[in-house]
């Protein structure tokens, strides 16, 4: 017989971990979708984190706090999007700038938060279980049906990112601007404002995934709470091959790695400093299919990621 | 040089309003380079006017300031009696003006309507690119287009790619459609259709502003003929008040040869059996996303002889020169030069045993842009102009400019950054550097695309020069009528393989033709 308790728990975690993911990575899939790789998703979500609870805890309205920690995520991501979309600068530099800025400001404002517990603000689960289950197959459905909204939420995200992306002008006008600016120019759009605006969304995004971290998963802030599921963020998008459904699946596996992590705590020797090192490796890994053609070309990448747009330049 | 103002007053009855388009005094400059300098240009309603000059001489230009995409320096224009500020393609859009340039402004990865999506402007933000899809199938039928609409654009042709800009400028309502040279890639059959399309649009009350560098299709379709040179307005008028000659002189400044260089023949058979400077055998290359674009090419050329591959652009020629030039990994099959096995080595022991490139895309492959004209032009020889190590600064200004002379190369000197000649400047350098040597094989591609007239024929020239010596020339064009006035041998590529072959000598355009669509079989 198997352990339902502990399986259980493991698909709960699971579905739980994987939400600050989701939200990140499709964020970060449609602004890379316009040609802008944004580095500073990490950041997003730090500031997201802290002000998520902060405002959580003035409001006493966990929804509030979520909603506006997202709103932070884009304020920071829209420093990126005047470096980069207006004024075409080096997009890594910038993007790393960005997610320092985030953590320095977190660290310094966050101080007075440390350790604040959230609870009864925290989000509640929506549906009870004691339903006529055999007890020994609750576990199990508690680990699907005991969430609270923001996790099914994450599920429809993705779904509704491939619907904006592949079925609307505005979608379109967005893969235009990442496949060749140039022609997304000539072809009526304002490549400035679709570039800008993907990496607001893509940074509104990557707030929520931070606030749903403090909020959601680790009920307080805490310095530096993302320790580098940002970065696992922008890693997974090229492993998804940008594809909003693929980061679902993608999301799940590496959450799943990290709840599996939690389970086995002490019970398998899997270095902690290991698990610390997996969202370096991904950046490593993008920045190296960024800067070589020919991978991105083989994954799909947007032809023009990473490339400045700027007007009027003599061309051959 | 001395431009005639020959400006053809015309007494019309047609007062200001008629005008579609009126651009008085527009000057452009880029850096020191006078592109465009105080041009007139009128457009009037239900007119095909035709902008006409050579390379170089600003057409381009013009039609990206009526386009918004660059911003004239000064001079005014009037878009149907009212002076605008055309800042972006969107506001030039919103008047009624929509450019079809030289390559398709098209995002391949997407489908033809997605394409169309995305300029559609009564298409709300969040909905749906299927509703125009209805719209698109009644806009083809109408004007006799057939567009697949759920087709991804890298699957199309050239002549599909440009329907489908000419379907999108019929969605957006176009008052003027600008066409910039649409033929260059077309074959004559394609180029007719066009013709006939524009007409139609001419009769329902639209008007053409058609670019192109070719005096005879100038007076095939137009009203009213334009012509541009170095910049300047030196003609424009009805298209019935112009001869020929006068056009072409008009065109190129100071008569010139029309028809160039007739090689004469040369057949293997009845003289000496010259070597075999270049063999390819069984060569198969992968493209940049992994399909095989080359299958199992092979070819002989000889010294003395230019063989000529014709086909439609995207049929593997790109990939195939870039792997006899060493760019390109080869996946199967061998290539020889001089009966050296040199498959796959780099450039550099190419260029050792013989090879010179003269490759299409010139300012990714041929020159280094930011580089001047002295330092790009010993680039590949740099131990005849060295000594220790050291660059014997005297020599290479003295090659150069002996260069600059022999090749009538436009340039302010051997300093001159690269990046500020023209197309037809830079060709020159480059041949200029890559005939220096004697090589044995010369592999062109598209050598004189996008080159204007003179420059064309010069080029043209000194490939037939260097046959004469000796080399062995792979030609491969996109112009057939270049194929068929330099090459002795012909073969036409198709969908990566060669699919015909022929002597110049019973060469027969139409079965060419043909036999670039796929037509023939072998």
């Amino acid at each position: 017989m198997i352990d339902t308790f502990l399986v259980g728990n493991f698909i709960f975690l699971t579905l739980k971990n994987a939400v600050p993911l989701v939200l990140a990575s499709v964020g970060e899939v449609i602004a890379e979708r316009s040609g802008i790789i944004n580095l500073g998703v990490e950041g997003s979500m730090v500031v997201g984190a802290l002000v998520g609870v902060a405002v959580t805890l003035m409001s006493g309205n966990y929804l509030l706090g979520f909603a506006v920690g997202g709103l932070a995520g884009l304020l920071l991501a829209s420093i990126h999007g005047f470096i980069t979309v207006v004024f075409g600068a080096n997009q890594i530099v910038s993007g790393i700038a960005v997610t320092m800025t985030g953590l320095g400001l977190t660290a310094l404002l966050g101080r007075g938060y440390v350790g604040r517990s959230l609870y009864g603000l925290r989000p509640s689960p929506l549906y009870p279980y004691d339903v006529g289950v055999p007890d020994y197959l609750k576990p199990l459905l508690a680990a699907l049906v005991r969430h609270d909204i923001i996790v099914y939420l994450s599920i429809i995200i993705p779904l509704l990112a491939t619907w904006l992306l592949f079925k609307t002008k505005y979608g379109n006008s967005v893969r235009a601007c990442g496949e060749s600016p140039s022609v997304a120019e000539s072809l009526g759009i304002n490549v400035i404002l679709i570039r800008f605006s993907a990496v607001l969304l893509g940074g509104f995004l990557a707030g929520l995934g931070g606030a749903y971290l403090s909020l959601g998963i680790v009920g307080t802030w805490v310095e530096n709470i993302t320790a580098g599921i940002g970065w696992i963020a922008v890693g997974l998008v090229a492993f998804s091959m940008w594809m909003p459904v693929r980061v679902l699946m993608a999301s799940y596996i590496m959450a799943a790695l990290i709840s599996m992590s939690y389970i086995l705590q002490g019970k398998v020797g899997v270095s902690s400093y290991f698990l610390a090192m997996i969202p370096y490796i991904g950046t490593i890994m993008i920045l190296t299919i960024v800067n070589v053609e020919r991978f991105k070309l083989k994954l799909g990448a947007p032809t023009a990621l990473g490339r400045p747009y700027i007007r009027e330049e003599r061309l051959g | 040089m001395e431009v005639n103002q020959t400006y053809f007053s015309l007494n019309t009855t047609n007062s200001n309003h008629d005008y579609v388009l009126s651009v008085r005094g527009v000057s452009k400059f880029f850096g020191s380079i006078t592109a465009l300098k105080e041009v007139d240009l009128d457009v009037r309603k239900k007119e095909i006017h035709v902008l006409l000059g050579e390379n170089g001489a600003g057409k381009t230009t013009l039609v990206n300031i009526l386009y918004g995409i660059y911003r004239p320096d000064s001079g005014v224009i009037n878009v149907f009696g009212k002076d605008v500020r055309i800042g972006s393609p969107r506001d030039a859009i919103s008047y009624g003006i929509v450019l079809v340039q030289q390559h398709p402004m098209l995002i391949d990865k997407m489908t033809v309507a997605e394409n169309l999506s995305i300029s559609f402007r009564k298409l709300g933000y969040f909905k749906s690119p299927k509703i125009i899809k209805e719209l698109i199938r009644e806009y083809s039928s109408r004007y006799g287009i057939s567009v697949d609409v759920d087709a991804l654009v890298s699957n199309l042709s050239f002549s599909e790619k440009q329907e489908v800009e000419l379907i999108r400028a019929l969605l957006l309502d176009v008052k003027l459609l600008i066409l910039d040279e649409p033929t260059t890639m077309l074959t004559s059959y394609e180029r007719r259709k066009l013709f006939s399309v524009l007409r139609g649009l001419i009769d329902e009350g639209r008007s053409v502003l058609l670019i192109t560098h070719k005096v005879v299709e100038a007076l095939e379709i137009s009203d009213w003929i334009t012509v541009l040179r170095r910049g300047e307005v030196v003609a424009s008028r009805p298209k019935n008040a112009y001869s020929v000659d006068e056009l072409v002189k008009l065109v190129v400044g100071e008569s010139i040869r029309a028809e160039p260089i007739v090689s004469e023949d040369f057949s293997p058979g009845n003289s000496v059996r010259r070597p075999e400077v270049l063999s390819v055998k069984d060569l198969t290359v992968v493209n940049d996303a992994g399909g095989i674009a080359v299958r199992g090419v092979s070819l002989d050329i000889n010294s003395g002889e230019v063989v000529g591959i014709a086909g439609v652009s995207g049929n593997g020629q790109k990939e195939l020169s870039e792997a006899l030039a060493g760019l390109r990994k080869v996946k199967g099959g061998k290539i020889l030069i001089c009966g050296l096995d040199v498959t796959n080595r780099g450039p550099g022991d190419r260029v050792r045993a013989g090879f010179a490139y003269i490759p299409e895309e010139r300012l990714r492959y041929g020159v280094i842009g930011e580089m001047n004209v002295a330092e790009n032009f010993m680039l590949k020889n740099h131990k005849s102009f060295s000594k220790y190590g050291l660059i014997l600064e005297k020599d290479v200004v003295e090659s150069v400019e002996e260069g600059i002379k022999a090749f009538n190369i436009v340039t302010r000197g051997p300093s001159e950054k690269v990046k500020a000649l023209s197309g037809g400047n830079i060709q020159k350098l480059i041949v200029a550097r890559e005939l220096r040597s004697n090589p044995k094989v010369i592999l062109a591609h598209n050598p004189t695309l996008g080159l204007d007239l003179k420059s064309a024929v010069l080029v043209r020239e000194l490939l037939i020069k260097a046959r004469s010596n000796g080399s062995g020339i792979l030609l491969i064009s996109e112009d057939l009528d270049e194929v068929l006035t330099l090459s002795d041998r012909v073969v036409v590529m198709y969908r990566g393989s060669i699919v015909y072959e022929t002597s110049r000598t019973t060469a027969s355009r139409d079965v060419l033709e043909r036999a670039m669509l796929g037509l023939v079989n072998v």
